[in-house]
C-alpha cells in the first residue's frame, strides 16, 4: 500500500514537475520590449482566434491610446500572443507586436491584417484557440481588443473580446 | 520693429507650445463658455464612409435639470477632429436620451453627427457633459445601409480602465 502511494507520488511529482520548473502563457516572466525595455503587464484576454486559411478569417485586433497629457512620456507597449498551450507566438524582445505611443496617441496591433484597419503593428500569428496580454512601460493606457472577420470592407462579423486587467477577472 | 518683433516672439511661443494630446488633455468649454467634466473615454473608435462609424448614446440620470453633453474625437496622433467650443454640443433634459455619432448612420437617428470620414484610421474619444449623472454606451456600427455588423465599444469611467 505504502509502495503504491510513493510510486502515485512520484508519478504526479514527474507529471507536475514541468509546470511548476517554468510558467507559461499569461503567468510567463515578462519578457524585454525591444529587448531592452522593462514592462509590466497592464491587461489580459482569453478566447482568441486568429487564422487566415479557413472559410472566414479572422483577426485578433488590440487598440490602445496613452492617456498621458501633452508633456507626457512616450510608452512602449507590446501584445504578447499565445497558443492554446500557453506557448507565445510572437517575441516582444525581437520587437514583435511592439509599438511606441507618444502622448495622446490611438495604436492598433492585430494578430493578422485584416481589411478594416491599417494596423500599425501586425505579428502575423494565427492562434488555434489563445490568450494574449499587454505589456506596457505605463498603465496610463486605455485599450480594446476585437475580434474581426478579416477579407471584408465592412467586416461580415465583428466583436468586442473582454480586456481584463492584470490576470483579474471582476466577472459578470 | 518692437512691435513686430513681439509678435514673432509670440508666434515662436505658440508654435513652440505642446500639440493636443488627446484624452490627456483639459477638457475645453462646451460651447465656449460652459464648464464641462470628463465623464468617458474610448479607444478603438472608427469613422469611416462606408464603413463603420461610432455611435455614442446618454441618458441622464439627473432629476430636474438639462445637461450638456459632447462627444471630442481624437485623431490618431491626438489632435481634436471636432470643436466642441463651437459645434456638437447636445442637451438631455432629465431622464431622456440623445446620441452622437461621427458619421450619420441609417440605423441611428443621431442628435448630432460629426460628419468625420478617417479612412483606416483608429481614434479615440471623451464624453464630456455639466453633470456626471449620465449612463453612455458607445456602438461600431456599419455607416450606409441596413447595419449587418456592428460591436460594443467599451467605455471608460475617465481615463481609468478597470478591465472587464
Amino acid at each position: 500500500m505504502a509502495r503504491r502511494s510513493r510510486l502515485l507520488g512520484c508519478l504526479l511529482a514527474v507529471i507536475l514537475a514541468p509546470v511548476q520548473a517554468g510558467s507559461v502563457g499569461l503567468t510567463a516572466p515578462i519578457p524585454l520590449l525591444n529587448g531592452d525595455t522593462k514592462g509590466k503587464l497592464i491587461y489580459s484576454m482569453s478566447g482568441l482566434r486568429s487564422s487566415t486559411s479557413d472559410i472566414l478569417d479572422y483577426a485578433v485586433v488590440v487598440t490602445c491610446t496613452s492617456t498621458l497629457p501633452a508633456t507626457g512620456k512616450p510608452i512602449v507597449l507590446g501584445v504578447e500572443f499565445f497558443q492554446a498551450g500557453g506557448g507565445a507566438v510572437n517575441s516582444l524582445v525581437a520587437g514583435q507586436g511592439v509599438v511606441v505611443l507618444e502622448p495622446g496617441r490611438t495604436v492598433s496591433i492585430s494578430s493578422v491584417d485584416t481589411s478594416l484597419y491599417n494596423e500599425d503593428e501586425t505579428t502575423g500569428d494565427t492562434l488555434s484557440m489563445g490568450a494574449a496580454r499587454i505589456i506596457a512601460t505605463s498603465n496610463k493606457v486605455l485599450c480594446a481588443a476585437f475580434q474581426v472577420e478579416t477579407d471584408n470592407f465592412p467586416p461580415l462579423h465583428m466583436w468586442s473580446i473582454p480586456v481584463h486587467k492584470k490576470t483579474k477577472q471582476k466577472g459578470e | 520693429m518692437k512691435l513686430s518683433g513681439a509678435i514673432s516672439f509670440c508666434a515662436v511661443l505658440l508654435l513652440a507650445a505642446p500639440a493636443g494630446a488627446g484624452l490627456g488633455d483639459k477638457p475645453p468649454l462646451l460651447n465656449g463658455d460652459t464648464k464641462a467634466k470628463h465623464v468617458y473615454s474610448m479607444t478603438g473608435v472608427l469613422s469611416e464612409t462606408n464603413g463603420l462609424s461610432t455611435v455614442v448614446t446618454c441618458t441622464s440620470l439627473e432629476k430636474s435639470k438639462d445637461l450638456l453633453f459632447a462627444v471630442e474625437f481624437f485623431g490618431t496622433f491626438g489632435a481634436a477632429l471636432n470643436d466642441v467650443t463651437t459645434a456638437g454640443v447636445v442637451t438631455i433634459p432629465p431622464g431622456e436620451t440623445r446620441s452622437i455619432g461621427s458619421l450619420d448612420t441609417s440605423m441611428y437617428t443621431e442628435t448630432y453627427a460629426a460628419g468625420l470620414s478617417r479612412i483606416f484610421e483608429v481614434l479615440s474619444a471623451r464624453v464630456l457633459a455639466t453633470s456626471s449623472k449620465l449612463l453612455c454606451n458607445a456602438f461600431l456600427v456599419e455607416e450606409d445601409g441596413t447595419p449587418t455588423v456592428g460591436s460594443r465599444l467599451p467605455v471608460y469611467k475617465k481615463t481609468k480602465q478597470a478591465g472587464d
